[in-house]
């Protein structure tokens, strides 16, 4: 797992003022090591949906900071990577139960769907408690974008 | 994010444009509340501006959808594309909305 050019992290309070900065670095990070422009909107609303989870529930008294990391991962293929960090209670999204995107209109609850997006979304995405923070780390694929 | 409402016959065309996420899609149920207010049930939601969308907006949509529903109106969509569309499509909506290409289909059913 060689990584090349170096992480570049920003760290902010988990509020929802920092959604837009959290963003911004995220996008112009992925534009300069290569995600082509067209999936700019996937990324974007990945890191939201992950960042405004952290921002809604990591912190019972909504005190605590929000980390995020992007590297470029070299290997078959080259992807793109992205690491949110919080320091609040441990909780894996990822073992969400699945929403059933098949009710009927009538059925169909308001919400839930944030995480399902995501994994929908992305080329591969883990969850790893470690020194009492929470780690999600997502990523995409480069190369089948340029073939 | 942008509203530009027309009244067309029996229905009100909402354009929405820039992004509707986690910051605005409050924005959305507020005009839904608005629009109830006014005597408008059948909405006809032009998302042919719309550049982004995200699980909050969704939320926001079938929120405000429920609502019309229950004052005997209903939410149709229209002018959907790229990511929206996708979106759109990946959660199912695709199949609980009624969705048309432009906001004249919408109208003429």
């Amino acid at each position: 797992m060689a990584e090349s050019g170096g992480v570049d992290a920003l760290r902010g309070p988990a509020v929802m003022e920092t959604l837009d900065r959290v963003q911004a670095f995220v996008l112009q990070r992925a534009l300069t090591l290569g995600l082509p422009a067209e999936h700019a909107g996937k990324l974007e609303l990945v890191t939201e949906e992950l960042a405004v989870n952290v921002i809604n529930y990591a912190y019972s008294d909504g005190q605590g900071d929000l980390e995020v990391l992007c590297w470029l991962q070299e290997g078959e293929p080259r992807r793109f990577c992205v690491r949110l960090r919080d320091w609040g209670f441990a909780f894996d999204p990822l073992k969400r139960k699945k929403p059933n995107t098949e009710l009927s209109f009538e059925d169909r609850p308001i919400g839930d769907l944030g995480i399902f997006l995501v994994v929908e979304m992305v080329d591969g995405i883990s969850y790893k408690r470690e020194d009492n923070a929470n780690e999600l780390t997502f990523c995409f694929n480069l190369q089948k974008y340029s073939e | 994010m942008e509203f530009k409402n027309d009244k067309m016959g029996d229905y009100y065309v909402v354009s929405i444009a820039g992004r509707l996420d986690a910051m605005t899609s409050g924005e959305l149920e507020k005009q839904c509340d608005i629009w109830l207010s006014q005597g408008e049930h059948d909405i006809v939601l032009d998302m042919g501006n719309l550049e982004y969308i995200s699980s909050a907006g969704l939320r926001s949509i079938l929120s405000s959808a429920k609502k019309l529903k229950k004052k005997g109106g209903d939410l149709y969509l229209c002018g959907l594309e790229g990511l929206v569309a996708e979106v759109l499509k990946m959660s199912g909506f695709a199949a609980i909305f009624q969705i048309f290409e432009t906001r004249e289909q919408a109208i003429n059913g």
